[in-house]
């Protein structure tokens, strides 16, 4: 426990002003036998002005209860400006309570369980159409609800600065009395005649400017009072200056007073509570609730996107948010697309895109990367397009439109592809060698290959134009600029990039098929030598893979035949499994005993088979199978609204896609687009129980409690301060009544006296919370 | 060493202690602001001087917690200081129920306190504010005094 300095004598703490002081030199004295008692002496300069009577050469009892009691009215109308603004608060507040409505049928809170309850209810029974259509029904309903919220707490923060307005109008009816009023009794004073009964009715003025909004007022010579409201001058002594309101569409409402340039902060009185409630506690309650609903939407459409929805892939999609001109140049495309004006932050990472050919089923995934600070939306849209049968463009409100060709579909699933060996490179029916090494590969410029193929030989001239650094060239740029060259088709060959490695293969399969690289200074960056060949097979190796990756990062493994040999035949023919390090992590048993077409377990959930035929580790084969953990890590989908479940960006627009609306087929829940797959259904039920880094850690249902708890303790902590301030106001009036009547020495001795043990006891208050926090602190 | 039952036993006795010194704490304060309220600067004084002796109390007992903390440390492999008594009751296990509960009555205890101090606070501050408006008038400090800017003092007696 902290060392707590005990030694506050109540004599130490006398105030440290000149004035009390010298005052209060006749308290330390009070009780010295002997001691006479000296009384004050005022000063004559400057005088101050009370009730029309200068206080200077000396002061006699009138005058010290006179001041005394305008200080007292004084602290009394500024008393009264807090309990007012502390009133219209609790007010305020408590009809935005109401509106949350929690707990009740109607709340958010049992409108989200109650989704997320239709969500596992589907997600048991993901084709039934009846808990499919309840799913879009509570959706409705939450997000129905989400709405309503945020349009009253819009109209509640715009009533409260209409109210604002009226109360001005008041203020301004007030203001001119006083002056009025400060006319009059100047007018009276001045020729020596005490204006009491004005000075009672300026007094009302003033009490009631003070319920209205925090003032302050001195009094002038002559008997006139200056009121300043929050350092304005609202009246001066002859004149009111007129106050208004500015409520702008956003429902926020500034105060201006005539010849004040800037905005007053009028923070008391009714319009002080007001004005908080529609600049502070309404916008932040309200972002509170949009952040709730931005991250609900984030979260569900990251699942939903990369889904598959009940009709199937996708022949064409439209992205729900629009991709804005930032810079002004009236081009779209060459916006940064994490800077393109989308509601939701894209990331560095990766987009997978799954082109799936109707006719068998099979797809090819491609890989988009996406460099946060690099990636131009119109990187986005080449790399679509490049991608065989899709294409994309912008539609003409900057939203994204995906298509395929007529026989294929497209998604963003991050299934296992059943059929991953799309290049043909791990025994393949037709003549197949590979690099001896994954690339990039070292490559000079002018660098040569020459291939007899099965159609004749070609020469392919390398040229550094054609790569990105030719010193570090990928096995994709070789495979294109190989295939660029039109002998190459011409000779029966082509080239592909397989799992980082290049490949030379024969058009033709069976096997009569076959090559030889005959020479080219490119072949010792590609680890070949002259005279290596390679001849194709009848039978094709069918690789298929499957299961459910359930790693937590996207993976990549390489399988490679360790030696030469014939699946289920060779004795000891094996297939290594390799991550994406390189680092062997699995022995595939694949050599005599094995039964063709029989699954083999690989690491985290994935299978894989080969069917009968040759593999030849000599010839480099090997087939890559990515594993996702997710097929979306830079969140292009859920920026762009891709295949989302919800639209919308915060509370006040958020919806269920209106598509899906009306034909919950279009509710991707599953992974892979078979029947039964609850997935995706299974990932966005996660979510209510996840913490999310946008809602500080917390899931979905602690965060709305936090909102609602909030409320409820601002309200709480608005009513005990009311109690207080209240109570306060009850004392003072008190104390007022006592001031009257006294003697005049006594008083001021007594008030000494106060100020001194005011101060000691102001000393333990602190001491006491100290106290207090250590004995939290261990509780 | 004592056993730790012992420990748990003669923390509870420290809780009730402790329980029983919020009462009078929260009925000092009540006498304070009662003091305030009725402008008694003796009755106010007396108070203060109340709270300091039960603050030297409080000192004195928390040196005793201190020892049980350090000592159901020991037992369970830890330093007292990064124990409570919430993760105290939790280690006990049943044995802690008992101290589970007698830990909610002195935070709601401590937390009538810290209201109750912060309404004092708020009473002392406005009056404080009055008086000390109120000598600034009366000795016209303001615009400063002729002989020095501390008034003068005569005898009144004179």
């Amino acid at each position: 426990m902290a060392s707590v300095s005990l030694n506050v004598g109540l004599k130490a703490l006398l105030t440290a002003q000149s004035a009390l002081d010298t005052v209060g030199h006749n308290v330390s004295n009070a009780n010295t036998p002997g001691y006479s008692r000296q009384s004050l002496q005022i000063s004559a300069s400057p005088s101050i002005f009370v009730r029309g009577i200068a206080i200077g050469n000396g002061v006699d009892a009138n005058v010290v209860l006179r001041t005394a009691d305008d200080l007292l009215t004084r602290r009394l109308v500024q008393q009264t400006a807090s309990i007012q603004q502390l009133e219209t608060r609790v007010n305020g507040m408590s009809q935005v309570e109401a509106l949350i409505g929690e707990p009740g049928d109607r709340g958010l809170n049992a409108l989200m369980q109650n989704f997320f309850s239709s969500l596992s209810s589907l997600a048991a029974s993901p084709e039934d159409v009846v808990l499919r259509t309840g799913l879009v029904q509570s959706t409705q309903s939450l997000t129905g609800r989400f709405q309503d919220l945020a349009s009253s707490l819009a109209t509640v923060r715009s009533d409260s600065a209409r109210q604002v307005e009226a109360q001005v109008d008041r203020v301004n009816t007030l203001s001119q009395q006083v002056a009025s009023l400060n006319r009059e009794i100047g007018g009276f004073e001045g020729t020596g005649v005490p204006a009491n009964d004005l000075r009672d009715q300026r007094d009302e003025a003033l009490k009631k400017l003070g319920e209205l909004l925090n003032i302050n007022y001195t009094e002038n010579p002559g008997g006139t009072v200056t009121v300043l409201a929050s350092g304005a001058v609202l009246v001066g002594s002859t004149r009111a200056y007129e106050m208004s309101a500015a409520v702008k569409n956003d429902g926020s409402v500034t105060v201006h007073v005539e010849g004040n340039p800037n905005a007053v902060g009028v923070r008391g009185g009714t319009i002080g509570g007001l004005v908080t409630l529609s600049q502070d506690f309404i916008p932040s309650l309200r972002e509170r609730f949009n952040t709730l609903a931005k991250n609900m939407i984030l979260e569900l459409n990251r699942s939903h996107s990369t889904g598959i929805p009940a009709s199937g892939a996708f022949q064409a999609i439209t992205g729900a948010y629009s991709i804005q001109d930032q810079d002004n140049d009236g081009e779209i495309e060459d916006e940064l697309l994490s800077s393109s004006g989308l509601p939701f932050d894209v990331q560095d990472g990766a987009l997978y895109l799954n082109v799936v050919d109707d006719s068998d089923g099979s797809f090819t995934t491609k890989r988009i990367d996406i460099d946060h600070d690099v990636t131009t939306v119109g990187d986005l849209l080449g790399a679509i397009n490049a991608t065989p049968h899709v294409s994309a463009a912008l539609d003409s409100f900057g939203r994204i439109q995906i298509a395929s060709d007529d026989g294929y579909r497209f998604d963003f699933s991050r299934r296992v592809n059943p059929r991953p060996d799309t290049s043909g490179t791990f025994g393949s029916g037709a003549a197949s060698l590979g690099a001896t090494a994954d690339g990039p590969y070292n490559l000079s410029n002018g660098d040569t290959l020459t291939v007899n193929g099965p159609s004749g030989a070609f020469t392919v001239t390398f040229s550094s134009a054609d790569f990105a650094d030719i010193s570090q060239a990928s096995a994709n740029e070789i495979a294109d600029a190989i295939n660029a060259d039109p002998s190459v088709s011409g000779s029966g060959m082509r080239a592909v990039g397989s799992g980082g490695k290049v490949f030379l293969q024969s058009l033709a399969t069976g096997t009569t098929a076959n090559f030889t690289v005959s020479g080219g200074s490119a072949l010792t960056a590609l680890g070949w030598s002259a005279g290596l060949s390679a001849t194709g097979q009848d039978h094709e190796v069918d690789v298929r893979a499957g299961g459910e990756y359930t790693g937590s990062t996207n993976a990549r493994y390489t399988l490679a035949p360790t030696t030469d040999g014939t699946i289920g035949t060779t004795p000891g023919l094996t297939v290594g499994v390799f991550d994406d390090s390189g680092l062997q992590v699995g022995t595939l048993d694949v050599g005599a005993g094995y039964q063709p077409g029989t699954e083999l377990d690989l690491p985290n959930g994935l299978k894989v088979s080969f069917g009968f035929g040759q593999i030849s580790a000599t010839n480099q084969d090997q087939v890559t199978i990515e594993a996702l953990a997710d097929s979306d890590t830079a969140d292009v989908l859920v920026a762009l609204g891709v295949n989302s479940f919800l639209t919308g960006t915060d509370a006040s627009d958020i919806a269920l896609r209106r598509d899906i609306e009306s034909d919950s087929d279009l509710l991707a829940s599953s992974m892979t687009g078979a029947e039964g797959d609850n997935t995706i259904l299974n990932e966005m039920l996660s979510t209510q129980r996840a913490a999310l880094g946008g809602l500080g850690d917390k899931n979905l249902g602690e965060y709305y409690g936090d909102v609602v708890g909030n409320v409820g303790f601002d309200i709480d902590v608005a009513r005990n301060a009311q109690e207080v301030e209240q109570f306060l106001f009850d004392s003072l009036s008190e104390r007022r009544q006592q001031v009257a009547g006294v003697n005049v020495d006594e008083e001021l001795v007594n008030m000494i006296q106060f100020q001194q043990a005011y101060g000691a006891a102001a000393q333990f208050i602190q001491t006491v919370n100290r106290v207090q926090d250590d004995l939290l602190s261990i509780l | 060493m004592m056993s730790v039952q012992s420990l748990m036993n003669a923390l509870e006795a420290w809780v009730q202690e402790e329980l029983l010194a919020r009462r009078r704490f929260l009925e000092l304060l009540e006498t304070q602001e009662a003091a305030v309220k009725r402008a008694e600067a003796q009755g106010l004084a007396d108070s203060v001087n109340a709270i300091e002796k039960e603050i030297e109390a409080q000192l004195r007992r928390d040196e005793k917690r201190v020892r049980l903390f350090a000592e159901l440390g020991h037992h369970w492999g830890v330093t007292g200081d990064v124990l409570t008594l919430t993760s105290i009751a939790e280690r006990a296990g049943d044995a802690g129920r008992r101290l589970a509960t007698l830990r909610d009555e002195l935070a709601a205890a401590s937390d009538r306190i810290v209201r109750k101090n912060r309404r004092v606070s708020r009473l002392l501050e406005a009056h404080q504010k009055v008086i000390e408006e109120l000598l600034q008038a009366l000795v016209a400090i303001q615009g400063g005094v002729p002989g020095g800017s501390t008034g003068a003092l005569v005898n009144a007696e004179a």
